[in-house]
């Protein structure tokens, strides 16, 4: 899993690439959020768009980096999900948990208007 | 970790039968998280310990068996059909994914080995559209 953050109009897009499976991917996700969250960065967008798949352990780590943002005041939203990974949203009831958008215009526009 | 192979696997076999992708990626993601409690619960990380897995094919079926070399669980008295009671705990949702996404799940012990044993079907529209 690679990470690459850019800033739009007061959100962190964290642009997730690869699979998301555990191991080192959870320390890199975990270290990301939590310099965000240091740096009161706390409007979190993570596309998915370029990522392979998820397992139940990288649904963990999506999980985990939900409640550092939520325990923080923040929020972490998602955008460009696969059918496969939203497949496995649904599975799993994830879907009601996580907000997710097929576009990042409608997804930045979602934090602004809260 | 390297849970790329079976995926790139299942992906190219199944493209060669009559499954559609949506089919593939169901049977792909319970593969990943068969080998995923293989190595992790199974031969807790030891590279010197195998996954072994075994592949078997038909147009509209596909039987995938991983074996490790742990002892296993106590499978018989799991309910695999439950869901994580808490929505945001952060592990446990493995075999639930596997019982969901596949037509037929069980578990096994042979010779020492401890194994899962996932078959998934091709739904007629799939062969009928031949994808």
């Amino acid at each position: 899993m690679k990470i690459k953050e850019r800033e739009r109009d007061g959100v962190m897009v964290l642009e997730v690439s690869g699979k998301i499976m555990g191991g080192p991917d959870s320390e890199l996700f975990s270290t990301t959020l939590k310099s965000l969250v240091h740096e009161e960065k706390l409007r979190v967008l993570v596309d998915l768009g370029s990522v392979t798949w998820v397992n139940s352990t990288g649904l963990g780590i999506l999980i985990s980096g939900y409640s550092t943002l939520k325990r923080n005041n923040g929020e972490m939203k998602l955008v460009n999900v696969s059918d496969r990974i939203d497949s496995i949203f649904m599975v799993t009831k994830l879907y009601s948990v996580f907000d997710s958008f097929k576009t990042e215009d409608e997804a930045i526009a979602s934090f602004a208007v809260e | 970790m390297m849970l790329g192979i079976p995926d790139a696997v299942i992906q190219e076999l199944g493209s060669e039968l009559s499954f559609s992708q949506s089919e593939l990626d169901e049977l792909s993601t319970s593969v990943i998280e068969g080998c995923t409690n293989a190595l992790e619960h199974g031969n807790h990380m030891k590279s010197e310990k195998p996954v072994r897995l075994s592949i078997d094919f038909e147009r509209t079926r596909i039987e995938v068996t991983i074996f490790d070399n742990g002892p296993g669980f106590d499978f018989e008295t799991i309910d695999f059909s439950k869901e994580p009671a808490d929505l945001m705990q952060e592990r446990g949702r493995g075999i639930y994914i596997m019982f969901t996404y596949c037509d037929e799940l069980s578990f096994f012990r042979s010779d020492g080995s401890f194994a899962v044993k996932m078959v998934k079907k091709a739904k007629e529209t799939s062969v009928e559209n031949g994808n």
